[in-house]
């Protein structure tokens, strides 16, 4: 974030606070003279977050105006007691302030979070290849929790398209853990007990060394790339690709 | 009361075909394992298809008893195949290690009968 950012930021702050407060209600933030203000707080909370600022930088940013208010508050105020008592009523206030920004650093943290699930969720595309031929393009980090969901969105397309082959490409998966990839060889088990086939392609090397350290027999047929996969599963279904004569 | 599982054993072409209609318990399953073995026998049949369909748990009782059921047909000359068994049936048989044995797991009846016309053809 730039210094003009950053500039502009405060300035519109102040002008937004010294509206709300022109009201003369210096206690209920919930009331509509704070609307506009507490819009704002949430905007900067909200975008902080975004940014990766933890929540205590984003309530300083509001608390250190305590610190300007009271500066000019012992200015213009001569009375100790009214001082006193000011002070302390928009001590309050900026104190309110700052727990709302932390309650909005909460909630657009929670959004981020569930987006990034809801992202998990729909991350494992089936490929209908030919009649009874798919294929699983698998992308990213894979955990044990997303290879779980995988492993029964396979099974039940297994049984929904009829697939005697069923081909799981790698190519996008640098690596995985060996918790992950002894649910893999789980996922290949089960399709074979249901009949299907199961063909891996494109095993980075990093995967193939933790296949290799699990001391696991794969029990499946691997290629080095999908199109060597399709071109096997063919053979299988008795399909033949052929040029067409001119 | 005689333990007796429900199943129903067809004649297709050359080849038995037993539907267990539920999950069997130890002595249902046992019993069923005689009947089909007999049937076997008797109606000289070159293979079985077992359609596991209907069936929502496999312990490790039922998986050793459906791998005895296709080493003994092998020895009577048939072929055993498994055919439909459910995914989560499949998943849960790899989580506990269960294995069906020498058994020959097919998608549906008709690559079944394919596999087992092909076998018989000697292929």
């Amino acid at each position: 974030m730039t210094a003009d950012q950053f500039d502009e930021e405060t300035r519109s702050f102040v002008a937004e606070f010294v509206k709300a407060i022109s009201s003369e209600n210096y206690e209920d933030i919930t009331r509509p003279e704070y609307e506009n203000l507490l819009t704002m707080v949430r905007g900067i909370s909200a975008s902080r977050a975004e940014q990766g600022f933890t929540p205590t930088e984003t309530a300083v940013f509001i608390m250190t105006f305590k610190e300007a208010i009271n500066m000019y508050l012992v200015e213009e105020i001569e009375d100790p007691k009214k001082l006193a008592a000011d002070v302390l009523v928009m001590g309050n206030l900026i104190d309110k302030l700052s727990l709302h920004t932390f309650e909005t650093y909460v909630a657009s943290r929670e959004k981020m979070i569930k987006e990034k699930t809801m992202a998990l969720e729909f991350s494992n595309p089936m490929i209908m290849v030919w009649d009874n031929l798919i294929a699983f393009p698998l992308q990213g980090i894979l955990d044990t929790h997303r290879m779980a969901k995988f492993t029964t969105e396979m099974l039940d397309a297994i049984t929904r398209h009829q697939a005697r082959v069923v081909i799981i490409d790698l190519t996008a998966i640098p690596t995985m853990d060996t918790a992950t990839c002894n649910h893999l060889i789980q996922a290949i088990e089960a399709a074979q007990l249901m009949g299907s086939e199961a063909i891996i392609t494109g095993i980075s090397p990093s995967v193939a060394s933790i296949i290799v350290k699990l001391g696991v027999d794969l029990k499946a047929r691997t290629l080095r790339e999908l199109r060597e996969g399709i071109r096997y599963a063919f053979r299988v279904l008795r399909l033949e690709v052929a040029e067409e004569a001119s | 009361m005689e333990e007796r599982g429900r199943a129903s054993i067809l004649k297709i072409e050359d080849f038995l075909l037993a539907t267990p209609e539920e999950a069997m318990h130890d002595l249902a399953a046992i019993q069923f394992k005689d009947d089909l073995l007999g049937r076997v026998k008797e109606a000289k049949v070159n293979g079985l298809i077992l359609d596991l369909g209907r069936i929502d748990v496999v312990d490790s009782f039922m998986g050793r008893t459906i791998g005895e059921i296709a080493n003994s047909a092998a020895l009577l000359g048939a072929e055993v195949v498994v055919i439909g068994l459910r995914p989560e049936v499949a998943i849960t048989m790899v989580e506990m290690g269960i294995s069906l044995g020498q058994v020959h797991p097919l998608l549906n009846l008709d690559l079944a009968l394919e596999f087992l016309r092909n076998r018989s053809r000697g292929e």
